[in-house]
């Protein structure tokens, strides 16, 4: 489905905003990899852009504030947008209308869950 | 948690995504191969789980969830069975030579919106499933397959700008090439003196190789649906509409030996 990588790059850039740990990585390691065999891809491309994903994240997050509404929204539509080059070729506004929707929907769960409040340590 | 040290871990696990993404073609190919069969029960239920939620959502009358999950059971059992049933009544093509498949994945697809450019299917190499075999549906042809490992094929359907084929009219008067574009399907290189008209169906010309990989000849790709056709061009093209509406298939069926 055209949901797919939306939903992906969407999710992993919202927790990679919000959850840290070894547990993490190796979490976007193996659904990387899952979502390659699944769609039968060359495996670790994906692994490796999503790992290249949290690995911006977590530089930028020694600068910046990235648990906002603009970082979350941008950085998602750059993931996407570059992901969608490389290796998708189909419906490509669709697609990155899907993930800023994602996002937004994604944010504002988290927004409700508590997790955006700002790091003071 | 925030402040823990990711970025080593993280470049670590980036590395060894590089060396599979690198080495899963060679050597680390059956390490490859091998995950298609821990991740294809989590792909044929994510599959069902669709398929039980549409079914579901058209389901009119809720009877507790115990009976509408025997209902949506037996309509997914009977539209397989009608699917092989359909299949194995026709004669063209020779039925002894079909792979029955499920469709686990559509790529491309938004209800509604867009039409699946690619689908893929639960059987691979392990079933005899090689790379440039057709998929068909009765005599409808569906796509070709383009990739393939143990357990899942992916099938580029008819509007995939990366299919091209030769067809002809059914009654033999105009060949052209088939491949897929903006617009569908499109019939093109039908030089201007051969005739064609809106309604002709058109059918596959026949391109297999010794090995029996490729298209056989007379499977139907669809109907002719626009014609244009102008003096100052070389070649008159068509947009073909597939008579079969792939989206709701559910079986399909690999064809060759």
């Amino acid at each position: 489905m055209i949901i797919s990588v939306p939903f992906l790059i969407a999710a992993v850039v919202i927790t990679s905003v919000m959850l840290r740990g070894a547990w993490y990585i190796v979490a976007v390691f193996l659904l990387g990899i899952a979502y390659d065999v699944m769609t039968l891809q060359r495996v670790g491309q994906t692994s490796l852009y999503l790992l290249g994903i949290v690995i911006l994240v977590e530089l930028y997050d020694r600068k910046f504030e990235t648990r906002t509404m603009p970082f979350v929204l941008g950085f998602c539509f750059a993931a996407a947008s570059l992901y969608l080059i490389f290796f998708g070729s189909y419906a490509f506004f669709v697609q990155l209308l899907l993930t800023l929707g994602f996002a937004f929907l994604f944010y504002l769960l988290f927004v409700r869950l508590g997790y955006m409040v700002k790091d003071k340590s | 948690m925030r402040k823990q040290k990711i970025l080593p871990l993280a470049l670590f696990f980036g590395v060894l995504a590089f060396v599979f993404f690198v080495f899963s073609g060679s050597f680390l190919k059956p390490i490859a191969d091998g995950l298609s069969f821990v991740v294809l029960p989590a792909q044929r239920g994510a599959s069902g789980l669709v398929v039980s939620a549409l079914a579901q959502s058209s389901s009119e009358n809720e009877e507790g969830l115990d009976d509408a999950k025997t209902r949506v059971i037996s309509a997914k059992e009977r539209k397989e069975m009608q699917a092989l049933r359909d299949q194995f009544n026709v004669s063209e093509p020779n039925p002894v030579r079909l792979l029955p498949a499920r469709i686990v994945g559509f790529t491309g697809y938004i209800p509604g919106v867009s039409q699946p450019v690619s689908v893929t299917i639960d059987q691979g190499s392990a079933n005899g499933v090689k790379p440039g075999q057709v998929v068909v549906y009765k005599d409808n042809l569906v796509g070709r397959v383009e990739k393939v490992t143990p357990v899942f094929s992916s099938v580029m359907l008819l509007n995939n700008d990366n299919l091209s084929f030769t067809a002809e009219t059914i009654d033999g008067e105009a060949s052209g090439v088939i491949y897929g574009g903006k617009d569908g399907i499109v019939f093109d290189n039908v030089v201007l003196s051969e005739k064609i008209s809106p309604k002709d169906i058109v059918v596959t010309k026949g391109d297999l190789t010794a090995d029996g990989i490729g298209f056989p000849p007379d499977l139907v790709v669809g109907e002719i649906k626009e014609i244009d056709k102008r003096q100052s061009d070389l070649f008159q093209t068509a947009v073909v509409e597939s008579l079969l509406d792939v989206s709701s298939l559910t079986t399909v069926f690999v064809w060759g030996d």
